[in-house]
């Protein structure tokens, strides 16, 4: 079977130290150039850890433990955040509600006039349902009624005396 | 039925281990320092930026300490999370003020030059450093995704598991962003044919 060289997937195995595929295994035992470009980055690589934890060990001392007011702060902050956030949708809220109610209590206003109505109100209606009175009894009274046709003496009698008054 | 349970009991227990380390912050400081500092550094190239942003790191690791599930090591949640911290500052103005200074990049030279000089003769270590500054400064010319893959895999010695965790992105994303650096780094080094 021909087996090509590495390729990256092959080779990024590899440097990583992973050494499970056979083949690869069995071609890097017979290609000296892919060994050889293996050592190479190995080594490159290797050497650059190395050389940057170095680097990144004597440097670190500038990143301080974060002192306990920083750490509380940054908590308190986040409260603090929340806390107004918080705040913020119950000044919302309280303001929706108002809202609301200006509305229903204009909508509520007539009803409630009706219901205790003024005292001159009370006297016009009062007025018109006298008058209202008066124009029934005026029909009444210049209207024979249907009961009237058959009449007894003893009615046509009162009728004749009223007639008299 | 019994080893689903297992499973959750040693969960709990990794969760617990690593909330107590969470919860000594002089203690977790000192011991990832180092790491996060060069992981950022080589993410972003700029030194005191680096400084700012694993200090912030550590703050923002501490505050929300109760919610790291355990699913990970500290490391991994750790580097997660500066890397976030990392994507926030290059999406902001603030890195492209500091990108346009660069008064205290970092200079590859100078990491190349911690490299031990007792063990080997003054070619060969010539040679080490020359080889390692060159590997810096290609991973210099990668993208934040390749560069973020390579320095997980090679130098934090992450699996792809974990890589896939810190980065937030599935195994075979991560897998292509390392295959496109390793490409891009055999090429420059003059291996690739």
């Amino acid at each position: 079977m021909n087996f090509g060289h590495l390729n990256d997937e092959q080779f990024a195995n590899i440097l990583a130290g992973d050494h499970s595929d056979l083949r690869v295994r069995h071609h890097l035992e017979s290609c000296a150039k892919c060994q050889k470009e293996l050592n190479s980055l190995g080594a490159a690589i290797g050497d650059l850890n190395y050389a940057s934890l170095r680097w990144a060990e004597q440097r670190a001392v500038r990143v301080a433990v974060p002192s306990r007011w920083m750490l509380n702060w940054n908590s308190t902050a986040s409260w603090g955040a929340t806390l107004a956030g918080v705040l913020l949708f119950g000044v919302a809220i309280g303001a929706h509600m108002q809202i609301g109610q200006q509305n229903t209590a204009v909508a509520v206003r007539p009803a409630h006039m009706l219901s205790a109505p003024s005292q001159d109100e009370l006297a016009k209606d009062n007025d018109l349902m006298l008058s209202i009175n008066n124009e029934l009894t005026e029909q009444v009274g210049g209207q024979v009624p249907v009961s009237d046709l058959n009449v007894s003496s003893h009615t046509v009698h009162r009728s004749d005396v009223s007639e008299v008054f | 039925m019994q080893m689903a349970m297992s499973t959750d009991v040693l969960r709990l227990t990794s969760r617990e281990r690593a909330l107590t380390e969470l919860d000594d912050i002089e203690d977790l400081v000192q011991t990832h320092r180092a790491r996060l500092l060069r992981f950022v550094t080589f993410s972003l190239g700029d030194e005191d930026l680096a400084a700012s942003i694993v200090q912030d790191c550590f703050v923002k690791a501490w505050t929300n300490r109760h919610n790291f599930r355990g699913d990970c090591s500290v490391q991994t949640w750790l580097h997660s999370i500066a890397l976030n911290l990392v994507r926030d500052y290059q999406r902001t103005q603030k890195f492209r003020f500091w990108k346009q200074v660069r008064k205290t990049a970092a200079d590859v030279t100078e990491i190349a030059g911690m490299l031990p000089s007792a063990a080997s003769s003054p070619e060969e270590q010539l040679l080490a450093r020359e080889r390692a500054r060159e590997v810096a400064t290609i991973l210099q010319t990668l993208s934040l995704n390749q560069r973020t893959a390579f320095v997980l895999r090679f130098q934090e010695e992450m699996d792809l598991g974990d890589i896939a965790t810190t980065m937030g992105m599935p195994i075979n994303t991560v897998k292509t962003h390392l295959h496109r650096a390793v490409r891009t780094v055999r090429a420059r080094m003059g291996g690739r044919r």
